[in-house]
This record gives structure tokens, sequence and C-alpha cells, in this order.
């Protein structure tokens, strides 16, 4: 080859290597960026649609939503507030022995655990934060300013030190969360042995949690713990270096130093509390706050010097040995049992032919589908709500009351070692009395509502609020037992908080429950709610413990406690009874929630949608498992771990059976065409509607605050959705990420929607976030900074205070107007199943009741300044570790009466419009493409508003399947397709394609969001007389130009390595003849 | 087969280690894209099967001089190419992994098995650009090219 033909070929080869670098990461790069934009655009706050108005246009006012605050500073300051409220009413007081608090003003004292200079102010992931925000108070500043002196040579000591005794040993997404605190040894004796700040030694116990993970537990979560610093591997108990230092405190009070010894639980998931009447600890005063946000320090300083009484009750049972609670046997990832135990995979079935599938064979059903939709099934994991109902104190107070009365099947059940403090328990630093207690009947809305009321007295010589709490007992029937119908012997039925009363004092106060709320779900016989005949008794009692003693004593005046050392426990005249003479299986059967709200047109029958959620359907896929039930509790109570460390082994392992997988591959296949007729598309009847026009109707006046709605079934509606295009509906459900899509044919702004069960999520949102935000468009001089962490939920929920929760939910909604952040990813509403739950600190309470009517109280708040929220998730994402991908069973009732309860509540008392559907699977079908979305959260519960999935690209389910079953838009926008702003599951879809069913779907969704944001404060400003224009970010722009410049250079650059390499071989073809010729004649001439 | 070897040069040797690297790359990245929860759904087949194209094309183009030099670019060119798409069916592991903040604890809390194939991959493709510029063949006595 000449030196020509060799530089040629060098140099070719070196723009063969720049030019397809630079094509592959342009390309690809781009590719990505494309597929990603919203999150791009709202990461960098870029506008992507503005409200114009038109030149000429009368200036009319367009704020449907106004704010009642003037500025940043003030609603900062109206939320640190509503921080320091929310905590001053929630944090609890479960021990305080010998009136060891109040601590008084000028209290001297010292504060122990690494945990005091770094307490929990919140949990991590998509509604929490990593560090302490700039905004948060610490507890040596809140302790002075309620008047007390803090030890600082000690507060010094840890300060310094902290660093060495790291608590999180990883990333924030699904981190790890150790103790690891500072042993008694370790503490220098001048500054733990310092009598001066002897008022009282206070411990603060911290734990921490977050998305993406469950906390360890004894069932192995095989977590890497990095200091090996957990007792059993458990997290939720004492370590040694906690155990060390309560003792080493217990020893100085012994000797003097210190006069008491106070516990502070400072941890959105409680601690077991074995250690709280130990004597080895000398436990004086134990106190539960939660996660403190912000500023929720200074709530509990101020009740520690007494400034403020407690008046708190708890949200959750706090058990003494968290191994005593059932629920734990089938919780963690252990829980999710791999279907083949040899190679830990679940890979295979044998069918009845013998043969082998395996769930990657199913993924290949659709050709096409993205890699990742396949890699999802590879590696599942199943979880059996085997508990059932009994739940927290639906179980506890049941088989308490079942071993009082003698029930057969009860069991050895010591509800004394087993429970530390039940639900609704709660000390104040006064004490109330109640007496009068009365009910009645009365009909209200064609509907029999049972009212009660009950006189409060502050017997005790301090102000305090009291907690009164409703209690109802069903009858437990044998009909219940024939039907598989389980009943916990009392379940919290309604509730109200006194103003505060000065002592001596009194004020009556009154509750209601309505007749349907008495009604249980009968998924065996009846398939739907039935009032059943028998005795229901009525109670208010201070806890649920309470409750079920006053039930006791009313049913048997003689009964006694004995075995457990109680007497004279139950108060006969605060219980009432009614009985219902005969079984009615018909009135509560049907649902007008749906026709009352619009968005049907007749009345829904209510009956079994559950039923493949619940294991025991298939045939074979568990091998004798039992649910929990009451009428045989030592038969079906399988605790996973005993005391001694052994562990029983009860979870309930998962078989996969033929009918299973095909179910599963039923969900997961796209539908085929069904021929049938296609909305109408395109068309405008005369009048060109915008979508303001199908906010109100106007009543002649200028407030546009008081306007009457335009309801669902207006034919205004058909209409506006006539006009949109068919490219306009695919592209607008195409794209849910944290947003809704502006369309600028009907002047449809985007909205943004974010992340927040508790509050707007600070780490990621300051004030100035978004364009569309007071903040931004007044120029807020504050507006950098960042929105408030509240207290973890368990605390809200812990006030039981409905017109508390009210006016927080209004602050939310203040937030929303001043940031610009229309909808919110929250209420957290899952269970607080287990109390190991990674992400317990976004939902409310073991108790459906009490989460659903805080929710509901919060959503209306927030609704008064046009904020609306997702509910979430639904259904049954109560565990974090392999939500994705696993797949949870219960059984209907459980279902109903338990996972659903707190979303019909806030759908139908709160008016909650949306719903983030769940992760992981409900049976073999994900949570977002089951038919409950449709026929139960919309036509029983009447909800009117859309379903967003979670993360699209966590969820582990078909998309098109999901918007028939009811979730309209795709928490992402997985474009890989080619196909413009086209989401991949719509790839095969096309006017023509046949797929009727699917593009009604499609425009019931557009109609439910289009509803649901059209009266929300996203439409301040938006008037007939402004416009929405869309914009294209100029970087979009950039990113094709560069990739298809790019695409031209390779292009280049592979002709001339083409040609370079046709020369290079026609090179060596020709050296090769020649080289043969040469031979050939030198052959020739020897 | 001796005289074969005999006359290869330092670069066909360095094809083969690239070539047994981008296969022990490819196992690395089958193995932990099947056993690790976090990158299950992250496994892309193509990426899985493009780098055995690879080894194969530059193994037959390394074996006849017509084609010998273009061995090592269609080598970096097919690796490149698996990369990338390794590339786009990982990126949202990335995503998630610095969901909240790129900083030091989610390094160190990155998957083995994504950290093992993304440095495979980076070492295979400067090895693959390097072999572009290196001979097969010994140089031959003055004539031969």
């Amino acid at each position: 080859m000449g030196k020509g033909l060799k530089r040629f070929v060098l140099a070719a080869k070196i723009v063969a290597i720049v030019v397809s670098l630079c094509f592959g990461i342009i390309s690809v790069g781009g590719s990505i960026m494309i597929a990603n934009e919203a999150a791009i655009n709202r990461f960098f706050n870029i506008e992507t649609s503005r409200i114009e108005e038109i030149e000429g246009a009368e200036n009319i006012d367009s704020y449907y939503y106004k704010s009642s605050l003037q500025s940043v500073a003030a609603v900062r300051a109206n939320a640190q507030a509503y921080v320091e409220a929310i905590m001053e009413e929630g944090a609890t007081l479960v021990k305080n022995e010998d009136e060891a608090l109040p601590l008084g003003e000028g209290a001297k004292v010292s504060l122990f655990s690494v945990s005091s200079v770094e307490p929990a102010m919140t949990g991590t992931g998509s509604s929490g934060n990593d560090n302490l925000s700039p905004s948060f108070v610490d507890l040596k500043t809140a302790f002075e300013d309620a008047g007390m002196s803090v030890n600082d040579a000690l507060w010094n000591w840890y300060v310094s030190n902290k660093g060495a005794y790291l608590r999180k040993a990883s990333g924030t997404w699904g981190a790890y969360f150790t103790i690891n605190d500072a042993a008694w040894n370790n503490i220098p004796e001048a500054a733990k042995n310092n009598g001066s700040y002897g008022d009282a030694a206070i411990f603060i116990l911290s734990r921490r949690s977050g998305e993406g993970r469950d906390m360890a537990s004894y069932y192995g979560n095989k977590l890497v713990n990095k200091t090996n610093d957990m007792t059993n591997g458990n997290y939720l108990a004492l370590s040694p270096n906690e155990i060390s230092v309560l003792k080493g405190l217990k020893e100085l009070k012994d000797a003097g130093v210190y006069r008491r010894i106070v516990v502070v639980m400072n941890s959105a998931n409680p601690v077991q509390c074995d250690f709280a009447d130990d004597p080895a600890y000398g436990v004086d005063a134990l106190l539960w706050c939660g996660t403190l946000g912000d500023t929720g320090a200074y709530a509990v300083a101020n009740l520690l010097a007494g400034k403020k009484n407690f008046s708190g009750r708890l949200s959750d049972t706090f058990w003494k040995y968290h191994y005593k609670n059932p629920v734990n046997a089938n919780f963690g990832p252990d829980a999710y049992h791999l279907i083949n135990q040899t190679t830990g995979s679940f890979s295979s079935v044998e069918t009845s032919e013998g043969v082998q599938k395996t769930w990657t064979s199913l993924a290949k059903t659709n050709a096409g589908d993205s890699q990742q939709k396949q890699n999802m099934m590879a590696n599942s994991r199943s979880t059996v709500y085997a508990e059932g109902i009994y739940v927290g104190y639906r179980y506890t107070e049941t088989r308490y009351e079942d071993v009082v009365t003698g029930r057969s099947g009860a069991g050895d059940f010591d509800y004394y070692d087993t429970v530390s403090y039940p639900f609704g328990y709660g000390l104040s630093y006064t004490k109330f009395s109640y007496s009068d207690f009365t009910m009645s009947r009365a009909q209200q809305d064609g509907e029999t509502v049972y009212r009660f009321s009950v006189k409060v007295t502050n017997t005790g010589d301090r102000a305090g609020k009291e907690v009164v709490q409703l209690y109802l007992q069903k009858p437990y029937t044998q009909y219940d037992i024939t039907n598989g119908i389980e009943k916990a012997a009392v379940e919290l039925v309604d509730f109200t908080k006194t103003k505060e009363l000065e002592p001596g004092k009194s004020e009556t106060v009154t509750m209601s429950v309505k007749e349907g709320d008495l009604a249980c779900y009968d998924a065996s016989a009846a398939k739907t709610y039935i009032l059943e005949r028998g005795d229901y008794f009525f109670t208010v009692g201070k806890d649920a413990h309470d409750a079920v003693n006053n039930i006791l004593k009313y049913k048997d005046a003689s009964c006694e406690t004995e075995a457990f050392g109680n007497t004279g426990f139950g108060k006969r005249d605060l219980v009432k009874a009614q009985t219902i003479s005969d079984t009615d299986d018909k009135t509560y059967s049907v649902s007008r929630k749906a026709l009352e709200n619009h968005i049907s047109d007749r009345e829904t029958e209510i009956t079994n949608q559950f039923e493949k959620a619940d294991i025991l359907y298939y045939d074979g896929a568990t091998n004798g498992f039992e649910y929990v039930t009451r009428s045989d509790w030592e038969g079906t109570v399988k605790l996973g771990f005993d005391g001694e460390g052994k562990c029983l082994y009860n979870q309930v392992a998962v078989t996969v059976t033929e009918e299973m997988f095909e179910d599963r591959k039923a969900a997961m296949t796209d539908p085929e065409p069904d021929n049938t007729a296609y909305p109408t598309y395109g068309t405008e009847n005369g009048t060109h509607y915008n979508l303001i026009d199908l906010r109100a109707y106007t009543d002649g006046d200028a407030d546009p605050t008081n306007d009457k709605w335009i309801p669902y079934d207006d034919p205004m509606w058909d209409r506006l959705l006539d006009q949109l295009t068919w490219a306009e509906t695919k592209e607008f459900l195409s794209n849910g990420w944290r947003l809704t899509m502006p369309i600028s044919s009907i002047n449809k702004p985007q909205t943004i929607d974010y992340n927040g069960s508790v509050g707007i999520v600070s780490t990621y949102n300051s004030y100035s976030s978004i364009n569309n935000g007071l903040a931004k468009k007044t120029s807020d001089p504050d507006a950098s900074q960042r929105i408030t962490f509240y207290p973890c939920n368990g605390v809200s929920a812990s006030t039981f205070n409905k017109e508390l929760m009210e006016w927080y939910g209004k602050e939310w909604g203040e937030e929303s107007l001043w940031s610009g952040v229309n909808g919110l990813y929250g209420m957290g509403i899952n269970l607080h199943r287990s109390p190991y739950g990674g992400r317990n600190f976004e939902y409310f309470s073991e108790d459906p009741f009490l989460m659903g009517t805080i929710a509901a109280q919060i959503t209306k708040g927030a609704a008064t300044r046009g904020h609306y929220m997702y509910l979430k998730h639904a259904i049954m994402n109560d565990q974090e570790t392999y939500r994705i991908g696993g797949y949870v069973w219960a059984n209907e009732q459980t279902i109903r009466e338990i996972y659903l309860k707190p979303f019909r509540i806030a759908i139908e008392e709160g008016g909650a419009s949306n719903i983030m559907t769940a992760e992981p699977a409900l049976g073999v079908n994900w949570a977002g493409s089951q038919g409950y979305i449709n026929n139960v959260l919309r036509a029983e519960y009447g909800m009117t508003g859309f379903a967003v999935s979670d993360y699209l690209r966590d969820t582990d389910g078909n998309y098109v399947q999901g918007l028939l079953g009811g979730n309209d838009l795709p928490d992402g926008t997985f474009n890989s397709s080619g196909q413009e702003n086209t989401i991949d599951a719509f790839k095969n879809l096309t006017e023509t394609s046949g797929h009727g069913e699917v593009a009604r779907a499609m425009r019931d969704a557009t109609h439910r969001i289009l509803y649901t944001v059209v009266h929300s404060n996203a439409m301040n400003g938006v008037s007939a007389n402004t416009r929405v224009i869309v914009l294209t970010p100029a970087w979009i722009g950039a990113v094709q130009n560069a990739t298809e410049a790019v695409k031209w250079v390779f292009i280049a650059g592979m002709v001339m390595l083409g040609a370079a390499v046709v020369c290079s071989v026609l090179s060596e073809i020709r050296n090769k003849n020649k080289g043969k010729e040469k031979k050939g004649k030198e052959e020739s001439k020897s | 087969m001796r005289k074969f070897f005999k006359t290869r040069a330092v670069g066909f040797y360095l094809l083969i280690a690239a070539a047994l690297l981008a296969l022990a790359a490819d196992f690395v990245y089958f193995h932990f894209y099947h056993s690790d929860a976090q990158l299950v759904r992250y496994y892309t087949a193509s990426a899985f099967a493009v780098p055995f194209i690879a080894v194969a094309a530059s193994a037959v183009l390394a074996l006849f001089r017509v084609t010998e030099r273009w061995a090592g670019l269609v080598f970096f060119g097919l690796e490149l190419c698996a990369f990338m798409l390794f590339v786009n069916g990982t990126y949202m592991y990335l995503s998630s992994a610095f969901y909240s903040g790129f900083n030091m604890d989610a390094v160190l809390a990155l998957s083995p098995g994504f950290l093992a194939t993304a440095v495979l991959y980076v070492v295979i493709l400067i090895a693959g650009a390097v072999l572009t510029f290196m001979r097969m063949r010994k140089k031959e006595r003055k004539g031969e090219n």
C-alpha cells in the first residue's frame, strides 16, 4: 500500500473513531434527554407554557382562588406556627411516673444521645429530606427558648463527635439507617456526671427511615449494618449502646445526680417499649413526638417545661415487643417469598402438560416491549396479608376480649405483655372525667344517623384539652364464623377534641355515626355490605383498651380481669346499646355517590371486586394457609419469631399456578382491536370552547370565587372533548410526570404536581421554583426560601383535631398558591400495617377511620385554595422493600374495611379528587390496571378526578390495560418508540387501529383530568380574555439540531471510511496479484 | 498454524485479549443484571448480544490479510454500539441512584454489578481504539506493506 493510501486509511480510522463517539454520545444522550423532557424542564424551571392576555381585551378578575396572606414571609411564619401547633397537640405523653413532668421553666437538663444534636426531622425519599433543613430548630435552641438550661459540655461533646457516629449507611434513596449511638463509656465523665444539670436526664431516642427500604427487623431484612449495633438485628429496639446509656443514667439517678430520666421517642415508627417499665432503666417519663419538622422542637420543649399541656393520643398501638405483632410474620423482604427456593428466582411453573413455563417467556408475549418491562417480571416477590383485618388494636383488643370472655380458641395471650400503650392512649398534666353520655337516632339526608353527646369535665388543676374517642362493637355471630366475616372487638367510629378547658370547667361534645358504618362486608354469602342483626355497642373511651373494658363491663357487670390483675375497670354508664333486629343486605348494597357527583347516571350495585386479590382464589397457590380468624386465634395466629430468637417461620409461601400465570399474561398483554366506534375528534359544533368555559356558570357578579361549578356530565364537556384531535389526546396522556400538559387549542395551562405526603416537599422546591406561583409573580424578596417541613403524619393524626387539620390543609393550599405547585402527590394514606414500614412517616395511622378522617380534613382545607390532592398509594403499598415487582394479597373484607376505607372517607367526606396508584401488583395484576379504580373509587365512592401511576418505570404493568382499568396518566414520559410526544405504550394505537374501547377510555381520562384542573388554582389568571401559549424550550431544538448535524457528520465519516476500506482492499488484492505475477515470472526464469 | 502465529503482531494478541475481556464483560453484565434486584429491570438483551458479534466479526476480519487492518476498528465500533445500548438501558438506574442528589453516599451505594460493567466497557473501548491503529501481522521484508 502506498504512503498516500496509508495516510488516507489512518485518517479514515481516526475520523471513524471520532465521529462514532460523537454520534453515539450525542444521539443516545439526545434521545435520553428528549425522553425525559418534562423532568429536565422542571429541574431547570424552564417554562413550557405561558398565559397571555389578549390585547385589548377587558380586564376581568380571573383569580378564582385567592391567598389570605400577603407575602412568603407570612406564609412561612404561618407554616411554622402550624408545625408547632401540630406538635403541641400531637406529641403524646405515655408515661409520667410520680409527675416527673413537667420540668418547669428554669429547669437545668442534660440531653443524651447523638440524636440530641441530630434528631429525626423527617424521613427520606420523595416526600422527605436527607439532611436537616436550613430552617430546622435544634433541641438546645428550643429548650433554651422554653426557659430551660442545657448541659453545654455534654451538648458540645456530642456536636464535636457526631461525625464518628453516622447513622445513615448509604444514600438517600432506599437508605440503610443504623443506630450507632455513643456508648456510655465513651461519654466523658465530666459531661455526663454533672449534677448542675441534674433536673432531668433527657434521652433522645431517634429512628429514621424512608422510601425504598423498610426498617431492619428480626425477619432479616438482611441489611448492611455497618456497626452491627442492633439488638437481634432489630432497628426498633434499644441498641446495646443505648442500653448502656440508660443503665448508666439509672446509676447516676440512684446516686442523686439526676432527679428523673425522661425518654423522648423521636421516631415516626415506635420503638418497642419493653424498656419503659424495666426497673433496670428507671425511666420516669416517656413521650412520643414522631419526627420534628422544622420547628417542632419548640413545642416539645414547651410541653416538657410545662408551658403547654399534652393533648395528643397515640395513632398507633405501641407494642411491648414487635415480634408479638402477627403482621410482622408476613412483612419485610423475607415475606416476599420467592417461588423457587433453590434458585432464588421466581422462574417457573409446571403446567398440566408438564411443560416448564417461565415469566420471561411471558414477557416475550408482546414483541417489541421495552426490555425494561420484560425485566420487571424476572424477579417478582409476594406477600400475603395473613392477618386480615387484625392490624394493630384490632388484633390486641379483640384477642384480649376473647381471652377475658373465655372464647374457645383464644389461646395463650397476655395483653399486658404484648401492648405497652394502646391505640388512643395519652396522658395530660390534668385529668378529665366523662358523664351524661347520650345517644339518639335521627334521619339525615335519607340515612339513619346516631348522635352522641358526652360531658367532659376538667377535674385536674391545669388547663387542657381532651380527646373523646367513640368506639363501636359489632356483633360477632355464627353467621360471621360460617361465612368468614371477621369483626374486631372495637373500632373507632368518631372522635372530637374539646377546646382548652380550665380546671373545673366542662364542655359537652357531640359526635355522630351513620348507620352505614355499622355494616360489614360479606364477601362470601351476600357479596356486599350487610347490616347484620344483633347487638351493637357504642362507647366513649380514653383509648381502645378503655373502650373494650367499658363494653365488657356493660355486657357482664361481674366481669373482671383477675387473670391480668386488673380490677375495677370499665364504666357501664359510658356505653349505649342498639339492637338491629333483622339483617339488611339491601340498603348498603348500593351507592349513589357517583350519581350525586354526576359521574354516572345510575346507582352502583356494590359487589365483590377483589376476588383475585385473595390468594385463596387460586387453588394450589398456598399449602393449607388460613387467614387469622377470631374463631381460632390459637390455630391461625402465627408469630414469626419468639422471644428467645427462634424464628417460627410462618410466612405464607405462594406458589405460582397455571391460572395465575395466565391471568398475569392477560394483564400484561396489549388489548386486541375491538373495532368499536371511536369518539369524535377535531370537531367544533358551532361554538369553540376553551377549558375556562367549563369551570362555572356566570352568576353576574364580579367575584369568581363563589361561582357554581358546571357539573361533570354537562353536555358542554362533550363539545369540548370533541374539539380535541387524536394527536392532542395521545400526547396529553403520554406525559404525566409531575404535571399535566398544556393544550393550547382549548387554552388549558400546564399544571405542576409535586411530591409531598407531609407538605410540598421542600428538598426540591423553593417558593420561586415555578413561574406561576405568587412568589415569582410578585417578585417576593423571600421567594428563594424553602417550603416548610412538617412533623410526620402520625403526629398530625395524634392531634385527633379535625379543625386544626382543616386549617393545616389551608396552609398547604397557601403554599400551593405561593409556590405554584397545583397538585400534590400526597395524602399518603397507606396503613401503618407494621411498625417497620419505611414510609410510615408519610402515612397517618394503623386505624383507617382516623387516617381517612384526618386526610379528609386536610384535603378539604387545601381545596379552599384550589390545591388538589392525589391520595396515595392506591392501594396496599404498605411496605417499601421490594414493592417494585411485588405482589400483595388480601381478602375482600380486609381490602374494603381496612385498606380502602381511608380512601373512601377522604373521597366521600373530604372531596379528594385524585389518586396515585401503587407500584405493587394486587394479586397478579398491577394495582394501576385493576378495575377497582373505576368500579369502586369512582362508581362506589364517587371520585371525580383522575389517577396517575406511580413512577412508571417502576410499575410492573401494561399502561394501556391501566387506561381501561382507570389509571389515566403515567407518571413518566417514556418515549423510545420514535413517535413524537407519544409514550411507548401507545405506539400501536392509531385512529384506525380499531381500539375503540381504549380510545373511549382515553377520552374519559382526558375528561377527568380537565375537570380536576379547571377547578384548581392552575386556572388562576385564565379567562375568556387570555390564551395559553405552549412553548418549546430552546434546548430541545438545540438537541434536535445537534443530533441531525452529527448524523450527517457520521455519514460523511462512514463514507470516508468506506472509501478507505475499498481502496485498501483493492490495494491488497492488487499487491497479492502482483506478488503472484512476480513469483510466476521468477519460476519461469528458473 | 505455527507459521500463522509466527507472523502475528502484538495487535493480534491484544485483539484476542480485548475479545476475551468483552466476553467477560458480557458475562458480568448478564450475571449481575439478572441477579441484582436493583438492576434486573435495566437489562437489555441487545446489549448482551452485540459483543458476541463484535468478537466474531473482528476475529474473522483478523484472519485475512485483505481485511485484517479493519478488525480493530470493527471491534471498537460494535463495542461502542453495545455500550450505547447498555447506557440507554441503564441510565434510569443512575437516575434512581442519584435521585436525592449526587453525593458520595449515593456513589458508594451504586451496585457493584453496574460499576464493574461500566468500567469494563470503558477499558474495552480504549483497547478497541488502540487496536484500530495496531497491526495484526508483523511487518514483512521490504516490498511488503
